[in-house]
């Protein structure tokens, strides 16, 4: 299938019937989802799915097109939409296509084993999250979602600069979603586990870790509300600094800083974070977001946005480069269905020495957190406001003390990064969050209970 | 196009190795999105989402196969696959296909393919040009046109044989102000299932203008209380409340794995009397409204809760199949790349007897929130959260100065108990609802309600 993608891909290059730049982003995936409940496979989906989008840009207009039918005409076709659509668009000058004519194939970020792992292997191992999970312990009442998903993926870049970059890439994840009972409490559990290779997925560990999660809860209580020190564990520092950092209104893009929509506009140079703070992306740790190029065909690479505390980096795609009076940075992101954004690749806050006990001591006594929900609309990333439930311990003389529930951590990001006193040295690259952290202790935040 | 012969020959290879039920989706899906921002047009994306996917369940277990561009090759081979997957010694009856005519239909008075490229991007800058003359605070606007003509062919082993036209269209408009140091966004986004005749019912210059309404109030709001306090939900997307704290815990996704709360509490009393709750995936044109679910029933209005009694779940064929319960015309999906499961359509609370003015009258310390955001619930706990995007100080009776930056969040069984006061004047508001089969378009209403022991998470001192 590969060949015959390629082939297409490139014969459309060639008979493209119209002199401006042009460009075809295509990718295809297989899918396979297995969901076990009740000791059986409650569900099993298969797929096979592709999808071409066309950019021209035409002057200093830019207009796209895609389609999910993708054979010669269809692309042809593709083409001559974008090409009308561009027609409707002001100047721009930052509207380009990638002026390369290099031509590279990938497979760094393929799986070694998924090709040859069954279908009853895989089952096998969701089978084994849930009865895991019910034997850790008898107050496991029900596994709604025992998960493994996986996708292999082929994505090309070409364009009429002679550029085609393809990579060939490969991930498989499980999760385990349950329920504990005790008396009329119940709680529920998550553990995710994403990783290259299919031998590296534990789950035993992921049913120990979820069944874990939902007991800690039980007999959780309520607490005053005020302001208190908080521990964030990896798990909740990794998706709270996420939804900031690596999504789409992320006051680090450069098309936000330029559009009037980030509070780091003109901070470049300054000191915005504590001064132990780093913030890194680097590409060539897997993580579930990573790649080797981006998806305008720029390699992608390792960039510091915060070192010291300072901020040194806005990133760009080609768009809000131009514009800025600066190169890409290798982090343009679009599918082939959607238009040009900006994302980052493998995202981390950079760790210390410390052990999460460590950072419980420092703190001495607050709220340690881990669990959050209800990021996805609990914060603005223009003002850095955010506020999103949670659950968690208290923190009592250094060291984890009753279950909390039933209460909202309120803060805003850029104090926040301000007020990071330390970080830990337990960070996973292979969480579901668009972005990877260790532990933190931050000074105050304020916390919503009673 | 295919024959009704094909959908049989190829049904029928999905079930030759057993399976109490087939069906097939097949998608063709004209898309267009449009965006503008920094007072000009960005970009204009058009395409076609393309597919379709087979599914068998035996004995409540399903195998779904999909795959892009489906031609007659890739549809035999599919059917093929299925049955590969299925090990079953039942085989469901085959009826003969049966062409289903809607009960009800959404007409559209001017599809979005007979519009103009021009005229949909006029609307865009009118909504950019309201936004910034509304005050001089304006600084930025972002302005996203969205429409979607879906075509669907449904064909079950049942006999069932449905096809669709789901259009719907949505203007969305961010308005972000500035003083001094502070920058707040407002957003407002209304759609319907209509074609463009949406702006015959909200002008792009009123949509614009409550963005940037919202914008300013944020400019002034302090930072929001703490604690447990009484709280009144203006209208419409106030419904986001019930959505949460209840809706996603009826759905039969969660309720036939026994992953809800209301599990078995059929015929009992999970909320005050003062409260009825309907899904009525049947109103004309509505975000939500539909002729036919994704699984070739037609959509119907489901009362949920009435006088706070639990009436009915919302079905899907594999959860009617798994608990004791009929299809309520709930099964929906975002496309063809995903199988169907219990989904909400428009949902909300039906009106009640209050005024606005009683409800912050009866409260000495509380919040008043007149718009949402989104939000999100465990369904088997219920424990649920969502975000206020403009809210007031309610004091000794009367709405006080603006507050900022707060989430809501409560139990849904408990919260359900806490309605006490329902209003008259029923809306509805837009939303994008996220579940296993992917993001659908979701009314979410309700008129004013007053709820007690929600925690306000502000950021108060």
């Amino acid at each position: 299938m590969g060949k015959s993608n390629a082939d297409l891909i490139k014969k459309a290059m060639a008979d493209k019937s119209f002199n401006e730049p042009g460009e075809i982003y295509f990718s295809c995936s297989s899918t396979t989802k297995i969901k076990a409940h009740d000791g059986e496979v409650a569900s099993f989906s298969y797929a096979d799915t592709s999808g071409l989008g066309t950019r021209v840009v035409s002057g200093e207009k830019m207009g796209l097109s895609y389609t999910e039918k993708v054979n010669e005409e269809s692309i042809a076709n593709c083409f001559s939409t974008a090409r009308e659509n561009s027609q409707f668009i002001p100047d721009d000058k930052g509207y380009a296509i990638y002026e390369s004519d290099e031509v590279k194939s990938y497979d760094q970020f393929k799986s070694d084993d998924l090709e040859n792992i069954s279908v009853d292997q895989k089952k096998a191992l969701a089978l084994e999250i849930e009865k895991q999970a019910k034997a850790y312990d008898k107050r496991i009442v029900n596994v709604p979602e025992a998960m493994y998903c996986d996708v292999s993926n082929e994505r090309i870049i070409a364009n009429s600069y002679g550029l085609y970059k393809s990579e060939k890439s490969s991930l498989c994840y499980a999760y385990a979603y349950l329920m504990a009972t005790e008396g009329d409490d119940t709680t529920v559990g998550f553990y995710f586990q994403g990783e290259k290779n299919f031998k590296d997925l534990n789950p035993e560990k992921i049913a120990r870790m979820a069944a874990q999660d939902a007991l800690e809860k039980l007999g959780a209580g309520e607490i005053e509300s005020g302001s208190y020190p908080v521990v964030f564990s990896a798990f909740t520092a990794s998706s709270l600094l996420g939804a900031f950092i690596n999504s789409g209104g992320s006051p680090f893009f450069g098309e936000n800083i330029q559009k009037g929509r980030s509070k780091l506009d003109g901070k470049l140079g300054e000191s915005i974070a504590a001064s132990h703070i780093n913030i890194v992306d680097d590409p060539s740790l897997f993580s579930l977001g990573t790649a080797s190029f981006d998806d305008e065909g720029v390699d992608a690479s390792k960039h510091y946005l915060v070192e010291n505390g300072v901020f040194k980096m806005e990133m760009h795609n080609i768009y809000s480069g131009k514009r800025g009076g600066k190169k890409t940075t290798g982090n343009g992101s679009r599918g082939y269905s959607s238009s040009l954004s900006t994302r980052l690749f493998t995202p981390y806050l950079e760790t210390s020495d410390k052990s999460e006990d460590a950072l419980l001591k420092e703190a001495g006594k607050g709220i340690f957190i881990t669990d959050l929900e209800g990021l996805h609309a609990g914060l603005d990333q223009i003002s850095g406001d955010f506020s999103v439930a949670a659950k968690g311990f208290l923190i009592e003389n250094g060291t984890l003390g009753k279950a909390v529930k039933n209460i909202t951590v309120a803060g805003n990001f850029f104090n926040f990064l301000q007020e990071i006193v330390s970080v830990a040295d337990n960070i996973r690259f292979n969480d579901e969050a668009e972005f990877s952290s260790p532990s933190l202790l931050v000074k105050a935040l304020s916390v919503s209970g009673k | 196009m295919y024959s009704q012969d094909f959908y049989n020959r190829l049904l029928t290879m999905a079930l030759k190795n057993g399976g109490d039920y087939a069906d097939i989706f097949l998608e063709d899906t004209d898309d267009t999105v449009l965006l503008f921002d920094s007072g000009k047009i960005k970009s204009i994306n058009t395409g076609l989402i393309s597919g379709a996917g087979i599914r068998v369940i035996m004995g409540g277990k399903s195998v779904y196969l999909y795959a892009s561009n489906a031609d007659e090759a890739k549809l035999l081979n599919l059917a093929e696959t299925v049955s590969q997957a299925v090990k079953y010694d039942k085989t469901g009856n085959l009826g003969d296909l049966n062409h289903i005519q809607p009960g009800i239909t959404h007409k559209i008075k001017i599809l979005p393919s007979t519009v103009n490229q021009k005229d949909k991007l006029e609307i865009l800058s009118r909504a950019d040009r309201a936004a910034r003359e509304h005050s001089t605070l304006i600084d930025e606007v972002m302005v996203r046109y969205w429409d979607n003509s879906q075509n669907v062919t449904i064909a079950t082993s049942e006999g069932r044989f449905a096809q669709d036209t789901r259009i719907r269209t949505r203007l969305a408009v961010s308005a972000v102000g500035v003083r001094g140091d502070k920058k707040e966004r407002g957003f407002f986004g209304p759609g319907k299932a209509l074609g463009f005749e949406l702006f015959e019912r909200f002008s792009p210059e009123s949509i614009a203008q409550e963005a940037a309404r919202m914008a300013l109030v944020l400019l002034e709001a302090a930072p929001a209380p703490q604690g447990k306090m009484p709280v009144v939900m203006d209208n419409a997307f106030g419904g986001v409340i019930f959505h949460e704290a209840c809706g996603h815990a009826l759905e039969a996704t969660a309720v036939a794995d026994n992953a809800s709360v209301f599990c078995g509490k059929m015929g009992q009393q999970i909320a005050n009397p003062v409260v009825t709750a309907i899904d009525d995936g049947t109103l004309p044109n509505e975000w939500g409204s539909q002729s036919f679910d994704d699984e070739a029933m037609e959509t119907q209005r489901n009362v949920l809760i009435e006088d706070g009694i639990l009436k009915s779940y919302m079905v899907d064929k594999l959860g009617s199949m798994k608990m004791d319960h009929p299809v309520t015309g709930s099964g929906r999906k975002q496309s063809y790349k995903y199988a169907p499961t219990s989904r909400m359509t428009n949902t909300f609370i039906a009106p009640g007897g209050s005024s606005l003015e009683e409800m912050i009258a009866s409260i000495d310390n509380g919040i008043y929130c007149k718009n949402m955001g989104g939000g999100s619930v465990n369904p088997p706990t219920t424990d649920f959260n969502f975000s206020v995007a403009e809210a007031y100080l309610i004091k000794n009776g009367k709405i006080d100065r603006p507050v900022k930056g707060a989430s809501l969040i409560g139990k849904g069984s408990d919260i359900l108990m806490n309605i006490t006061m329902v209003g008259k004047d029923l809306d509805y508001g837009t939303g994008m609802c996220g579940s296993s089969s992917g993001t659908i378009p979701a009314d979410v209403g309700q008129p004013p309600i007053k709820v007690t022991g929600l925690v306000v998470g502000g950021q108060e001192g």
